[in-house]
Formats: structure tokens, sequence, C-alpha cells
């Protein structure tokens, strides 16, 4: 599969633009990891991909024909994990599957059966969803998503609800699906993406900022992250932005990023959070 | 496949739905509103006991399912479940499906609920239940009720994607439902058309045609509505317009609702049981198609008059047959040899023959009052053998409806009107000479010919008869035929045929309803004197159907309404004027004439008067005092006072300003209480005045003998028997028999 996002602005009928000129390619197998602050353009940068709005301006190429005529074949092929969504409370679980499995247009039991025991949901599978925790409602979503397998998986923030031990899991999991797959992977969780993914897209303000493997972001910022013992009342450094404060003996060690570091500060090896908020942080200055 | 899978599946999950359950236990319920006071009181069964709970459930359950399905509809957007959906499946299919659902669950819930009344209904009608006019009923009104209401409701909701709007809006249109027009006009009440009356005896399915004709039209609108309102599914976060442009390029969709729309629009312009006659009954003139000839000479003549009639019962049709020997004996010559007649306008003429060629002919598209006018031209001397072939199903008069159905054709019961039988000749003189009629019916199928029982039949062979009629006129009012038995009674010196649906038979015999008959003539003769009749010392006392509103007498046959024999009728003797006295009330015509004649309206005075003055008196003996004051008398004097109280009749200046419609119902109205109350109330005075019963009967009887009976023995329908002859007669004065609502007994 192979999916081509070209030039693409996307303006709500209110005005707002979401999206600007945005451009970016990919094909399977393919795990990339979609970064950006609350009202980025990340959410509308998925409903794009679904089908789910047309953009302004620009085009979706899918398999090097655009997207809209092909719309069905999309969304025969579409695993799609929205960030927050409603379940028929009604039905039990599998049940839920099976009205999903019907909508998709996929027979057999044993798809369910797989799913189910892929999500971790085997012992809840007759429990109505009206019963289920978040967590569990959570993995519903995702289980409904893995249906039919399908060849371009789109997630937002999948992970949000689930126990330290269940986010781990699933990342695995999406892990594996993305051998074969594009997997499309939104969220907030900045290890999830250094886990698991092959390629990092950061967006703001409706642009990309960067596009390409987590090492990279982290290579682009190496020498721009260091930390120093503050003293209540201090400054920041100027041109620099705070990553975290953390409580010491001696005062508050602070993880700072900047294109210059002051002399006090010690330079550290960064992490792929620190790329990301130097990268938001240099976007956002430009 | 994928379809029919996600019904399934839609189908289990409304299954699990609470609301759902809640729905269908109040849609089950919702015939109990149709025993409520509010609905019309009626001694039909059929009526009481299926037209009115049938009705009630369809608008309420059909309010209960819209609701449920205007929940359902907003619900996954509501709840965000859309968000999953719409990813994965066009969006405009989910609903699609969870209709297909709904329609599905709603039809199995109708037959649960039919299900469950039947018991009921079957042990209250006893012998008058019929199973498959009852279902019949819960598929033509019920269920096609009940998706109508979701379609509608599921439209609106998918047009404006506002919950709130979409339930205003159904609730008007719902309201509209009852508003007065579209009340009496059936097809325009979508929720439920309007029920002229059922018939207990005589099973008329003539309402459900109709009911069936005006559902399919409100369906095709509905579906229509619907299948607009998917391409208006919102998709890419579009509105209403834009979703609606991008939907229609579906070009199946807006097709699809074209072609409906259209079958609705010509279903509702050419209905077949109608005359499509756009007056009101007000402003019709039956002379209409006369006016042409009233100056015209009729120079030819038509002899050996012969209609052959076989009604078609299981499509509700007519064919005839009309022939003529046509004579030229006027010594003139036909100057115009263009000739008219009419017929029911939902007829065709198939062709016009003289002496077996081609006549050429044509039928105007003008419709008054259920007849419409061909004119045909026959060749110099216009003479010779004329016959002229028809078909069709006879349509009702437009105006009429929802309070009279006359000419229907039924699997088990026929009644055909005036220019329903035969046509009827405007420039040729037919009216002299008599005709043959030949009515082709099943063999089980009485005939009965201007309300009396027909004797002359012969077997064709094939399981019909061929029943032979030699009427002194061409002309015949009314031709009824259905499963009759005709019992044979010696009352009052007559010999009278009782006649009635087979249905009762039983009835009749426990209740001894013949011995009712006899003591009832028997009574009156004893009373004002022998009945004076003009057809061998014969009476046929018919029972109609209630599609023939009220009662009805005619020279030797009188006819009772059907639910007089129903099992709560005869159980309940406590009720007001019911239908047993409506029964003496046209049985006493025969002693006083006025049948079947509409009264001038400004009159008071008249055969009705004395009609229903002698009705209370016989009731009072029957009944008691207490009885006849309560249900006659009370009655009369408090409809005196509304009369005497209404401002047009204290002002009638100010009832002058009023619309000509108006004036002529208030007219009407008039007309009817001084009929019916203010004249029985003036001959109670008179009764008292002449100090009491037994003189005031011995003044009737000397009326009866004196003034009435010469008319009667004439063949006279309307007795000339005036105010001023009564005044004469009584000794009594104008003054003295002043009534108003101060009157006391």
């Amino acid at each position: 599969m192979k999916i081509d996002i070209e030039n693409i602005t996307m303006i709500y009928p209110s005005g707002k633009k979401a999206l600007s000129d945005v451009s970016f390619h990919a094909v399977s197998p393919g795990f990339i990891g979609i970064l950006g602050p609350n009202g980025a353009g990340k959410t509308t940068l998925m409903k794009l991909l679904i089908a789910g709005l047309i953009p302004t301006k620009g085009e979706i190429l899918l398999n090097d024909k655009p997207l809209l005529p092909q719309e069905k074949e999309l969304k025969a092929q579409l695993g799609y994990l929205p960030q927050s969504f409603g379940l028929f409370d009604e039905l039990k679980v599998t049940e839920f599957l099976d009205y999903m499995a019907a909508l998709k247009g996929i027979s057999g039991k044993d798809e369910i059966r797989r799913v189910l025991a892929c999500t971790g949901l085997e012992e809840q599978k007759k429990t109505p969803i009206r019963q289920l925790s978040g967590g569990q409602r959570q993995r519903v979503g995702i289980a409904q998503a893995l249906l039919g397998n399908p060849q371009l998986m789109i997630l937002d923030e999948p992970t949000v609800g689930l126990d330290p031990e269940e986010r781990v899991r699933f990342r695995n999991i999406f892990s594996e699906l993305a051998q074969d797959k594009i997997v499309l992977l939104s969220t907030h969780i900045i290890d999830d993406v250094q886990a698991v993914c092959s390629r990092v897209l950061i967006i703001d303000g409706g642009r990309i900022l960067f596009d390409g493997e987590p090492s990279a972001l982290v290579e682009k910022t190496e020498g721009k992250v260091g930390v120093y013992v503050a003293q209540t009342g201090d400054a920041v450094p100027e041109g620099c932005h705070v990553v975290s404060k953390v409580n010491v003996s001696e005062g508050v060690l602070c993880r700072i990023t900047g294109d210059h570091l002051p002399d006090y500060a010690e330079p550290v090896r960064p992490t792929l959070e620190d790329a990301y908020l130097c990268c938001i942080h240099k976007g956002a200055r430009t | 496949m994928k379809y029919s899978r996600l019904c399934f599946v839609e189908l289990r999950r409304l299954l699990r739905k609470k609301s759902f359950w809640i729905c269908v236990i109040l849609c089950c319920c919702t015939p109990l509103l149709g025993f409520l006071p509010l609905t019309f009181e009626d001694d039909i069964l059929s009526n009481k006991y299926i037209a009115n709970p049938v009705i009630a459930a369809t608008a309420a359950g059909g309010i209960i399912w819209a609701v449920f399905s205007l929940l359902e509809a907003s619900r996954v957007h509501r709840t965000g479940t859309d968000v999953l959906t719409d990813a994965v499946s066009a969006p405009a299919l989910l609903p699609a499906a969870r209709m297909t659902a709904q329609i599905i669950l709603v039809t199995c819930t109708a037959l649960v609920c039919a299900l469950i009344w039947m018991p009921y209904i079957a042990h209250k009608m006893e012998y008058l239940f019929s199973l498959k006019f009852y279902l019949a009923n819960i598929a033509v009104m019920l269920v096609p009720g009940w998706w109508l209401c979701m379609l509608i409701m599921e439209s609106l909701y998918q047009f404006t994607r506002k919950a709130e709007a979409a339930a205003l809006i159904f609730a008007l249109a719902v309201g509209c439902c009852f508003l007065p027009y579209v009340m009496l006009n059936y097809s325009l009440r979508w929720i439920c058309p309007t029920v002229v009356t059922y018939s207990d005896a005589f099973p008329t399915y003539w309402p459900l045609r109709v009911g069936l004709w005006a559902r399919i039209i409100w369906l095709s609108l509905g579906l229509a509505l619907y299948l607009l309102s998917l391409a208006a599914v919102r998709k890419y976060q579009r509105g209403m317009i834009v979703s609606f442009l991008r939907g229609c390029k579906q070009v199946c969709l807006p097709i699809s609702a074209a072609l409906l729309i259209a079958l609705a629009v010509v279903m509702g312009a050419y209905q077949p049981f109608i005359d499509h006659d756009p007056r009101s009954y007000l402003d019709e003139d039956d002379e209409f198609f006369w006016k042409e000839y009233i100056d015209q000479r009729l120079v030819i003549s038509a002899v050996n008059i012969r209609y052959t009639i076989a009604p078609h019962l299981t499509t509700g049709t007519v064919s005839g047959t009309a022939e003529y020997d046509l004579k030229n004996n006027s010594g003139y010559k036909v100057e115009n040899n263009e000739f008219s007649f009419v017929l029911n306008p939902g007829y065709t003429i198939e062709a016009i023959t003289l002496d077996e060629n081609p006549v050429p002919f044509e039928t105007l598209p003008t419709v008054v009052s259920e007849q419409r006018q061909t004119k045909f031209t026959l060749p110099q001397p216009c003479v010779g053998h004329l016959k002229i072939m028809y078909h069709g199903m006879p349509a009702q008069r437009r105006s009429m409806l929802p309070l009279l159905v006359m000419s229907t054709v039924d699997p088990d019961y026929v009644s055909l009107y005036r220019n329903s039988v035969m046509p009827e000749m405007l420039n040729i003189n037919v009216t002299s000479f008599g005709a043959d009629y030949s009515i082709i019916l099943p063999e089980d199928m009485q005939l009965l010919w201007e309300y009396k029982p027909v004797t002359d039949k012969e077997p064709t062979g094939d399981g019909k008869n061929i029943w032979h009629v030699k009427a002194d006129s061409d002309y015949i009012f009314n031709l009824q035929a259905g499963k009759f038995v005709t019992r044979k009674i010696e009352a009052g010196g007559v010999h009278i045929d009782f006649t009635y649906g087979d249905i009762y038979d039983s009835v009749v015999e426990e209740n001894d309803i013949c011995g009712a008959v006899k003591a009832v003539i028997d009574y009156c003769s004893e009373h004002y004197g022998p009945l004076i009749y003009t057809e061998d010392d014969t009476l046929s006392l018919l029972q109609t159907s209630a599609l023939i509103t009220g009662g009805w007498a005619f020279p030797g046959a009188a006819t009772w309404m059907e639910n007089i024999l129903t099992p709560e009728s005869l159980k309940d003797a406590e009720r007001g004027a019911s239908a047993k006295e409506v029964f003496i009330h046209e049985l006493i015509h025969h002693w006083w004439g006025g049948y079947g004649v509409s009264f001038e309206e400004e009159e008071i005075w008249g055969c009705e008067g004395m009609t229903v003055y002698s009705t209370y008196r016989l009731v009072k003996e029957l009944y008691g005092e207490e009885y006849a004051k309560k249900y006659y008398v009370e009655k009369w004097i408090d409809e005196v006072k509304q009369q005497d109280r209404n401002f047009y009749n204290r002002y009638p200046a100010f009832l002058e300003r009023l619309p000509k419609a108006m004036i002529k119902q208030i007219l009407e109205d008039n007309s009817g209480v001084n009929h019916y109350s203010r004249m029985p109330l003036m001959l109670l005075k008179a009764e008292q005045l002449l100090g009491g019963e037994a003189e005031m009967d011995a003044l009737l009887n000397r009326i009866y003998k004196e003034q009435v009976i010469d008319h009667l023995a004439d063949g006279e329908v309307l007795v000339d028997y005036s105010f001023e002859d009564f005044l004469r007669d009584s000794g009594l004065t104008e003054e003295e028999l002043h009534v108003d609502e101060n009157f006391a007994l």
C-alpha cells in the first residue's frame, strides 16, 4: 500500500486553518508516529486519511490514485481507532465486534476470536459493553480496528486509559502489525513512538516540522540539551525551554533545551522527548 | 450479503435495547386508547372493536416508533459511535440498515399486538368477528402507519441533524392530520386514513381498499423523503446542502425518490374510488347534465330496454350492458342526431353499437355528482338496436366522503346506486316503457331490488345465478346483493319480508326478533290504523349495511340499520334513542309518509315530526315513561333551547352576511331541529291541550285515515299535510302550540 499526501491544506467552514501545505508519503511496511501538541492538526490529518474530510487544497493519493474515488476500497482496508468514540453499550463485546465485522463486510467468528485474544478481551467477550471499564472500552476500540487485518491502520491515542503493562503490550502488537502494513500512530506518549516507530512526523500549527527517523530527530538535538541546578527565583536562560524540573537537595535540577545553552548548563544526551520539544519550540519561533 | 448481515446485526442490537422493549409494551397497550370515550361511539362492533383500537394504535404507536426512531438515529451522533461506523462504511449504509431492521421489528410488534388483542376482540364481537377482516385492518392501517412514522421522523432527523427540530416538524405533521379539512379528506390524513364506517353484517372492504390506496401514496412519499434524506446524510463534515448535493451524485437515490413521488402523484390524481368532482356537496347540482336538454323535444324513444349487470366481486368492478330498441314514433324528424347519457365516472364505455355497427362516442371529462356524460352520434334515422357496454369500478361522490359510501362491490356484498347500475339517457325517451334487468351473481348471494328481495332467478350452471327483474321504470335507485336471509312475518294485516344478513340468523332465532317486529307493527296498526301499501300488501323490512347511513323507507320497503342486532345492542335496553328505536322510527314512516325525502328547510311541520312523536309514544309504552322522557322529551327541549339561543337565529340580519355555504348549513341544522325536536314537542303540547294520550291517539287515527291514507294509496312519498291542516283538525291555535325552552311535561 502506498499513500501520498501532496500539499494538503485544510480550512474548516468556520475559517479555521487546520493544515497548511502538508506533504508526506508512506509505503508499507511502515510505522509512523505522529507527534504534536493539542490543536496541531493531527486529528484533521487522520480524518483526511480516512476520507472523513475533503481537503481544501492538495490531493491524497492511495496507490497513486486519488483517494476519494477509492473511498470504498480504502474503507475495506482501513482499521481506525479515533481519539474519542462511542460504543453500542447494549451489546456484548463479541456482538459489538460482530456488528463492526458486518459493517466491514468481514465474516467468520475466527477473526473475532483472534482480535479478542490479541486485545486480551477473551474473559470479557460476553460482558455487556456498558459494564466495561474505560481501559477495557479502549481495548474494544482497538479490537474493532484490528478486525479484518487491515492494510492501513490509523490509531489516534490508542493507549489512552491503558495501564502501563497493557500499553507496552499494545505497543508491541502495533509494532508487529507494522511489519506488513502502514500504521499511523498519533500519540502524546513519546516513549511509545520512540519504542516502536520507524518514522516520526511532528506537526504543529498545521505544518510538518519534522519528518524522519526518531534517531535523526534526536541527532538534530545533540548538544542542545543540558541540565543545571537552579535556585528559587532564577530565570530561565534566554532562548531556552525547560523540559523538566526535579527538586534535589541543592535546589531544582532543570533540564533545558536551546540552540545556545548557557555555560553553567551541563550538556547531556538528548532523548526523543527533548528532541520533540526542541523541535516544537523551534517551530513556534519560526 | 453485507447488507442483509448488517440488517441482522442491527436487528440483534435493537433487540438488546430496553427502550425497544418499552416501545413494544407501550405499542401493545395503544389499542386501549381506542376504547376511551374520546373515540366516536358506535354500535357497529367492527368500528368499536376494530376500527377504533386500530386507528388509535396506528396513531399512538406511530408516534412511539417515531420517537424511538429519532432516538436511535440521533444516538450514534450523540455517543460518537458514528466515528467508528462511518470510517469503515458509507455513512448512509447504517441508517438504511437500521431502518430496515426497525421496519422488520415493528411489523413483528404489530403482529404480536394483533395476537394479544385478538382474543378480547373476538370475545366482544362474538359471531361478528372476522379474522380475515381484523388482520386486513392490521395490515392496511396499523403496519404501514408505523412504518410511515419512522420513515418520516428519521428523514426529518437526517435532513436537519437536530433531534429537536425533527421532533417539532413531526409533531406539526401529526397535528395536521387532525385539522377538520384533513379529517374530511380521508386520503390527506397520512398517519391513518379516515375510516368511513365498517359493516358487521356485510363485510365491506371499500374503506380498506381506499385506505390501502392512500397508504401506498403516503408510503411512496415517505420512502421518497427517506431516500432523499439518505442523500443528505452528512459526509466530510459538511452541512445539509453540500452533503445532499454530493449524495445526489449517487443517482439511484434521487431517481428512485422522483419515481416514488411521481407514483404518489399519479395515484393521488387518479384514485379510482372517487368521482374527482372538486366541488363541495353544498355546491352540487344534480340537474347539471340535464340543463342542456331541458327544452329539447325527445324525438327518439327506447323500448325493449334490457340491462345486464355483472359485478366482479374479487376486483370490485362491474361489467354492464344496456340495450335499447330505438324508435321514432314522435312524428318529427331527428334534427340533432347526437345523443347523451350519464354514467358513473368510474366506468369506461367499452363500445356503443347500433345494429351491431360501432357508433362514435366521446366521454366528456366533466364529473358532477357521481355522473359523467358520454355523447354518441347515431346515423339517421337514429333507430335500431342500440347497445352500450361499460366496465369499471363504481366511484363514490368525493364530496360526500367520509360521511357516506354508496356504491361498493365486495367479495360478499354488492350495493350499487343509480348510475352505478346503468346509464341514464338524457335526450332519449326511456321513461314510460319499463326495463328488464338481468343481474349475474354467485349462487350464494341474494339480490335485493329497491330494498326488496327478488325471487326470480335462473342458475347458469357455473356456480352463478342470473336474477331477473322486470321494472316499471328504467330508473333504479338501489340494487344490493349479499348473503341475506328472508323471513316471512304476518303482522298488522300485511305480509312482511324480514330480511337480514345471514350472520344474524341464529340471533334472530334465539331472540325472537320476528316476534318483536310483529309486535311493533301490530301496535302501530292498532293505534293509528292499518298500514296502506301500494305493493300487494307486502312490506320489506331490510337490514342495510352501516355504509348506508341512517334508515330509509320506500313504498313497500323500510330499512333498518345493521347495528340493531349486534350482541351489545341486544343486551342493552337502557340506551337512549338507540338503533332499535331507529328501526321503530323507520317502520312508523309507513304510517306518516316522508320516507327517503328531504324536507323544505324552513318548514317546521312535516312527516318527520309526526313519525318522531309516534316513535316516542311507542317507546314510552315499551320502555316506560322515565325512559321516554329522558331520551326523547328532554333531548327535544335541549335542542329547541339551543336553536332558540343561537345568535344567527336571534338576529337573522347577521345570518345573511355569512358565506352561502354557512347559511345553508345553519338552515339545514335548523330544519333538522324543527323536524326532529320542535315539531314532536308541539305535538306533545297538543296532546296535553287535547286532554291526554287517548284524545291524541284518536286525533292521529283520524288524521291518518282522513288525510294521510289517500296520499299513501296514491303512492305519494311526501304526504301533503300542513301545519294549518293540523290546527284545523285539532282545533288548536298556533299560539297554543308554541314551544320554547320552558316547556314542561
